[in-house]
């Protein structure tokens, strides 16, 4: 559990780092960023990269939001929904396809080596704020926030069985928002994601055939990378 | 001007001369001399010293936080990085600096002779990186007060740890020279921020094991 005592000081540090800049307000002649509209929604495209059971995986998909401003603070709940597979090393024959192989005049198709998949959803409340708030005019912003937040995952998988685990993420972003209407922001945010380990009991169906072979009994954690518009 | 008209007017004139000088008589036979004279307040305290010039507040030294995406190649690990970094102007030219990156493991250098084919793929572990050093200007132009371009060397020395399905938990000590090429947009405006940053970074990374490279793409905004 060393990696999940680490995590949790890792958040503390950027939580105390979120800190600091309102601890320089008091002095600081400059204005406070703008606050968060009243009410927003988003629309993401997501990648997730993580591990199930110490197994490599992840997936593409798109995550949808809504969230609740309060001045610098915005609270959140957001839906993810996406494709999942977990990884396979590559087997002889995508070997033989290095580049360093003269290249045939028939290409020989590569084989497609896939491991158990399906579909993952994540539910997840959070809170992010705005940290840092650089106004080259009076029209947009560019922002700097950090967030934190809890999520329950569940993976339905193509073999049959789920898997369901809670989480907590962290992690921060980067966004341009519209000062004047239209009151857009387009956002760029990479959060950690630490899952709760996979007991026994939770291998079921294709996981039950797989997960075991990494004899990993902790946490799992991964990355968010999320694109989009939140308006 | 008729004789008696003129009579009358210099008798006015005798009078309001004569007047001034009774007015002023008094003054004159002062019964004290000049130099003789004081004042005496019985019993007053002496006047309170003016109060002293309120202390002008002491300015902050300007700050700076932003986050980075990077990949090292040095260590024991391939790894990929994110994370958060500060830092505080000494001087115009010299910064303090604090780095805190989470860490994925991407792979071993061994894993394509010990991975069995069509096995299932370890995720190999993760970590965390902290920082400290010195940042310091090579050079900068600034354009209409707009824009500030600039190069600048750091060297800082850290701490990696990692843990993992595929690794034992691991410490690893580095110490890093870096170049930092980038721009610097300055607010014109009562912005919260007075600058946002966009830079590119290269380092040389000494560890225990070998000798590598970092590349990171990060932005800081200034206070």
């Amino acid at each position: 559990m060393v990696g999940t005592r680490w995590s949790a000081l890792a958040l503390l540090g950027a939580l105390a780092l979120a800190a600091t800049p309102r601890a320089a307000d008091a002095d600081d002649e400059r204005p406070a960023p703008r606050p968060f509209p009243r009410w927003s929604r988003g629309l993401f495209a997501a990648g997730h990269a993580g591990a199930v059971a110490g197994i490599s995986g992840g997936g593409f998909g798109v995550d949808i939001e809504v969230a609740r401003g309060l001045g610098r603070w915005q609270l959140f709940g957001d839906a993810l929904f996406l494709s999942t597979s977990l990884a396979v090393n590559p087997t002889p024959a995508t070997a033989a396809a290095a580049p360093t192989t003269p290249a045939p005049t028939t290409p020989a198709p590569t084989p497609v080596i896939e491991g158990p998949d399906g579909f993952e959803t994540r539910l997840g409340l959070g809170a992010r704020r705005v940290v840092r708030s650089f106004e080259p005019d009076h029209s947009a912003a560019i922002e700097m926030y950090l967030e934190g937040g809890v999520g329950l995952d569940r993976i339905w998988w193509n073999g049959g069985g789920t898997l369901t685990r809670p989480d907590v993420a962290f992690g921060g972003g980067w966004q341009i928002r519209m000062l004047e209407r239209p009151r857009i922001a387009v956002r760029l945010a990479v959060k950690v994601i630490i899952q709760a380990p996979v007991d026994d009991a939770a291998m079921t169906g294709a996981c039950l055939a797989a997960c075991p072979a990494s004899g990993h009994h902790g946490a799992d954690s991964g990355f968010l990378a999320q694109f989009g518009v939140s308006w | 001007m008729t004789r008696a008209r003129a009579r009358a007017v210099a008798l006015a004139l005798v009078v309001a001369v004569g007047g001034l000088a009774l007015a002023a008589g008094p003054a004159a036979a002062h019964p004290i001399g000049y130099d003789d004279r004081r004042i005496f307040i019985a019993d007053d305290p002496p006047p309170p010293p003016p109060p002293p010039a309120p202390k002008k507040p002491k300015k902050p030294l300007p700050t700076e936080l932003g986050f980075r995406f990077g990949a090292t190649t040095a260590g024991p690990d391939k790894g990929l990085g994110m994370g958060l970094q500060g830092g505080l102007a000494l001087s115009r030219s010299l910064h303090l600096i604090a780095e805190y990156e989470y860490v994925f493991v991407l792979g071993r250098e061994d894993d394509d002779a010990t991975a069995a084919p069509g096995s299932l793929q370890l995720a190999a572990g993760n970590g965390h990186r902290g920082r400290l050093g010195l940042r310091v200007n090579l050079a900068d132009a600034t354009l209409d007060d707009k824009i500030r371009f600039y190069a600048d060397g750091d060297a800082t020395i850290g701490v990696t740890l990692l843990h993992g399905p595929a690794i034992e938990d691991t410490r690893v000590p580095a110490i890093a020279l870096g170049l930092r090429l980038g721009y610097e947009l300055l607010a014109r405006t009562t912005s919260p921020a007075r600058t946002f940053d966009f830079h590119l970074l290269v380092r040389l990374v000494r560890t225990e094991h070998d000798t590598g490279m970092m590349m990171g793409v990060g932005m800081e905004w200034g206070r």
